[in-house]
């Protein structure tokens, strides 16, 4: 009887496992029906990048990227989207100055006036001497690949959460960054 | 005529050269630089007249002695699956990945090479290096959710041979700066926290804003630049345990 009993209690458990199993397979409860994520951004890589760079009148930032100190500017990056400018004379009032449009851009470094940004057609050189106006010296030409998945900057949930994003499409062209949004049901994730 | 003409331009030029080279040693050696400054989770850095920059796996190197003419001079691949920072002291590069801090020589700078790694568990981690030091902090980010969450303090006074000195646990933290005698922790969550570390293997904990969802810092004079998602902030810290807040420029969601 109690061997009975523990056949049906250990059949139960398999049945009741293997139906997680399932479960698993199939992505059901996995991957959730609704989650923010990233959704790349495909661009015409025939673009001239030099018409996509310049200088506007300064812009809230709203996703504030690495941060560079040069002379009495302060520059604050916007993930794939450029750079804001601050004159910090008076680092108690920094005043906006200016935005520069760099598409795709992550990381600057500057030297003798000349911005270096990365972009997704490799490295730009920005003449950023006469500020606000900047312009484009050069363009190094590098081999075209899709830029890594925006790290979400906390692991708010502690261990186990996940970076959804939408598969690429190859067929849609190349992948020149990534915009966050609410994804239904994705399939891919980091 | 003409050729004392010529010889006194050639004497002008070869002046020149030397002046400029001699400018240039000296601007190198008193931090007054050309070039600006970045956090400690930049991926680009400028060492005199070449730039370096992590992409990837690779290592690019730049001339930009004449920025007006950068050149791509080598791209050096780096071996490692997850390269995330770039760190220059004294002659060496630093580089911060995810499973630990790879160091390279700059003795012929348009070459760098390879001198040593230290590992550690798959974690997520810029660097920063003062003296004989090298502070390194894991975090478990979104990419990397085995990591530990610490601070790890490296003694590389055997550049060959990096050993870990001590180990600090910490809540999530990212971006770093050492100045003199002071290290400055962003510890996201936790907040932004001052370090006494005059003795490495007893750091404390001298100062702490625990309201500062901090990411990344610039110490660049008496002023602290911090970033982190709620905006951008300045510090006086003139006084470390002290810190004033000069200005904060917000975030507009």
């Amino acid at each position: 009887m109690i061997l009975n009993k523990t056949i049906i209690f250990i059949g139960l458990c398999i049945l009741v496992l293997s139906a997680c199993n399932y479960r698993d397979r199939d992505d059901y409860k996995v991957v959730p029906d609704s989650v923010e994520g990233y959704r790349p951004i495909y661009f015409d890589t025939s673009a001239n990048i030099n018409s996509l760079i310049y200088s506007t009148t300064p812009k809230p930032i709203v996703d504030p990227g690495k941060i560079y100190i040069y002379r009495n500017y302060l520059f604050v990056g916007e993930p794939a989207l450029g750079v804001h400018v601050f004159d910090n004379t008076d680092p108690s009032a920094p005043v906006p100055f200016a935005f520069i449009n760099i598409p795709y851009n992550y990381d600057i470094a500057i030297k003798d006036s000349i911005l270096f940004a990365d972009t997704y057609v490799g490295l730009v050189t920005i003449n950023i001497a006469n500020l606000p106006k900047v312009k484009v010296v050069q363009h190094i030409y590098e081999n075209f690949k899709t830029p890594p998945l925006p790290r979400d900057l906390i692991n708010w949930g502690g261990t186990g959460s996940r970076n959804y994003f939408e598969c690429i499409d190859p067929s849609k062209g190349t992948v020149v960054g990534w915009t966050k949004s609410n994804l239904i049901n994705p399939k891919c994730y980091q | 005529m003409k050729n004392s003409i010529k010889i006194l331009f050639s004497c002008f030029v070869i002046c020149s050269v030397f002046y400029s080279c001699s400018k240039e040693s000296l601007s190198s050696g008193t931090e007054v630089s050309n070039s600006g400054q970045g956090g400690s989770l930049a991926k680009f850095t400028i060492q005199n007249n070449y730039m370096y920059t992590v992409e990837g796996t690779s290592l690019k190197v730049y001339d930009v002695a004449n920025t007006s003419k950068t050149a791509l001079v080598n791209t050096i691949n780096l071996n490692n699956p997850g390269v995330e920072t770039i760190f220059c002291y004294n002659q060496y590069l630093f580089f911060g990945t995810q499973n630990g801090m790879l160091i390279y020589s700059l003795s012929n700078p348009a070459n760098p090479a390879y001198i040593s790694t230290y590992s550690h568990v798959v974690s997520c981690d810029p660097v920063v290096v003062s003296g004989n030091l090298a502070y390194v902090t894991l975090s478990s980010g979104t990419r990397c959710n085995r990591g530990m969450n610490q601070l790890e303090i490296i003694d590389i006074s055997n550049i060959y041979n990096p050993k870990l000195l001590k180990v600090y646990p910490m809540g999530t933290p990212k971006g770093l700066a050492i100045a003199g005698k002071y290290l400055y922790l962003c510890d996201q969550l936790e907040g932004f926290k001052v370090f006494d570390v005059t003795d490495p293997l007893n750091a404390k904990e001298v100062n702490k804003l625990p309201n500062l969802l901090a990411l990344d810092v610039i110490a660049s004079g008496n002023i602290l630049t911090i970033t982190g998602p709620t905006g951008v902030y300045q510090y006086d810290c003139t006084d470390p345990l002290n810190l004033k807040l000069l200005s904060k420029i917000n975030v507009t969601k």
